[in-house]
């Protein structure tokens, strides 16, 4: 049993070392291109700092907050929509017989997690110290809600990749609640932003309680009024169990 | 140890090819070298991708009790923007097997000086046998080859003695439509024909079977008077480099 398990986590790393390595492919020039695109991104964002400010509740750091809003989101849209192409597409790699859909699905999604853990590091960390945020409240509760949204995407990825098995339609859904998550995710508010009557619209999304999670671990000036890990980890379970279910339901479905 | 495919149902739709295998049954005993002799519209990707694990059957199953290899030498899994040892580290992590002994073993068949090279750099015969040699240096209970001749020009008697060495070492799953080739390193062998596979313990019974249909192919297709000759052409052939 252990060393069935030691199995699987070896093929899990394996994979994720080739996908990181591939990574060098996409970028012609190394890695220095995967910390070169953010770096632009962040520069527009010190543009529209004034507009930011305008945003972001006067008390906390306006460019920390809006970085420790977008990275965490962007690693749980990249993290499922990883997983899910990996799950829903036949893989190369399966043709290795000891590979199976879930480890090239968690290998796609540990990668995801790994760019923007750096990203999430390189950022937050600097932006923090310039603006006075440092050192962050808890970083328990801050990592707690990192790894909660890598499960979350993933647990999402094997759902949407086990249906575009047999329904390739669902990506333009999945491009909607894409779009809908980055409008009510917490990626640009914290919920003591928003009037109370309509929290109750909004606080059913898990992802929105680990941004609320995250911002609370790190400012020592925010106390999230809704961020409930207990509320996460049901989300997480129900989740992964009805994809890893349907993943091993439509294994027998032939690729589209 | 053996694989067993049991009363298995396929639906085969690649390209072209249209057909179903039915009630399949095809048992690899251990240590059994055995030929799967099949020509372009047997489907045979289909069932190998059955043995490898890397589809399911439409119906039945199959019991896998020993290890098996990938379709060798299929080379998608390399990154040709690494070197060959960063492929090769990738697949000892990946069988967990001692990176340095392994890569000390690619080596000695010839291709050290080429070990440290790009992929892209070196030239598509090095990287073919590579693929093989990569996949034969791996311990498995049993190899799947889809291609013998490999690497002919540079190192001509390579592949013979690798082969020769997995036919004492462990099985040989040989995928070919070359009937001399199967008999040269096989003792039993399936003939693919029409969603049918029929059994051989006798090489010769298997050839016979399979060059007749191999003739009637030719009567139906008269103006195609190509003939393979030997099995270089195999991975074009059934496509097997998936």
């Amino acid at each position: 049993m252990l060393a069935d398990l030691r199995t699987q986590l070896n093929i899990i790393a394996a994979l994720t070392i080739r996908e990181l390595q591939s990574l060098q492919k996409s970028y012609n020039y190394g890695f220095a291109w995967a910390l070169l695109e953010p770096l632009m991104f962040i520069a527009i964002l010190r543009v529209a700092r004034s507009f930011l400010k305008g945003l972001t509740p006067g008390i906390l750091p306006p460019t920390t907050f809006i970085v420790l809003g977008i990275i965490p989101s962007y690693m749980f849209l990249s993290g499922m929509s990883a997983v899910m192409k990996a799950v829903g597409d036949q893989d190369k790699l399966l043709q290795f017989p000891r590979v199976t859909p879930v480890d090239i699905g968690i290998a796609s999604g540990l990668r995801s997690f790994c760019i923007y853990f750096v990203l999430f590091c390189v950022f937050v960390v600097p932006s923090s110290i310039i603006e006075k945020a440092w050192p962050p409240d808890n970083i328990l509760k801050v990592l707690f809600g990192l790894l909660a949204l890598l499960v979350l995407g993933n647990a999402l990825g094997f759902i949407f990749g086990a249906v575009r098995r047999v329904f390739p339609p669902v990506r333009q859904f999945v491009s909607y609640y894409t779009l809908a998550n980055r409008m009510i995710g917490g990626m640009l508010f914290v919920i003591t932003q928003i009037p109370s009557t309509l929290w109750p619209w909004l606080t059913w999304n898990p992802v929105l309680h680990c941004s609320e999670m995250i911002r609370d671990g790190w400012f020592v000036q925010y106390t999230s009024p809704i961020a409930s890990p207990a509320y996460v980890l049901e989300w997480i379970f129900g989740l992964l169990l009805l994809g890893l279910s349907l993943e091993r339901f439509v294994r027998r479905i032939p690729y589209i | 140890m053996t694989i067993e495919l049991h009363n298995v149902k396929k639906n085969v739709r690649a390209g072209s090819v249209r057909l179903t295998y039915e009630d399949l049954n095809i048992r690899l005993a251990d240590g059994a070298n055995v030929a799967f002799l099949a020509h372009v519209e047997a489907g045979i990707e289909s069932i190998i991708n059955l043995i490898c694990a890397a589809d399911a059957p439409d119906n039945g199953w199959i019991t896998r009790n020993h290890s098996i290899s990938w379709p060798i030498p299929a080379s998608l899994y390399i990154q040709k923007h690494l070197s060959l040892a960063a492929n090769a580290r990738f697949l000892a992590r990946l069988y967990e097997a001692d990176e340095k002994d392994y890569l000390a073993r690619i080596a000695e068949t010839g291709l050290g000086p080429f070990m440290d090279s790009r992929v892209d750099k070196v030239s598509g015969e090095i990287k073919t046998v590579f693929a093989f040699v990569a996949g034969v240096s791996l311990p498995f209970d049993r190899y799947i080859v889809t291609k013998t001749a490999v690497g002919k020009k540079a190192f001509p008697d390579l592949t013979d003695r690798l082969l020769n060495d997995v036919r004492e070492r462990a099985g040989l799953l040989l995928v070919t439509p070359a009937a001399k080739v199967a008999a040269q390193y096989c003792d039993q062998a399936y003939v693919f024909d029409q969603g049918i596979a029929t059994f051989y313990d006798d090489m010769e019974a298997a050839a016979e079977h399979f060059n007749s249909i191999q003739s009637k192919d030719k009567d139906r297709d008269a103006g195609d008077d190509e003939e393979e000759e030997d099995d270089s052409d195999l991975q074009n052939m059934v496509g097997l480099d998936f």
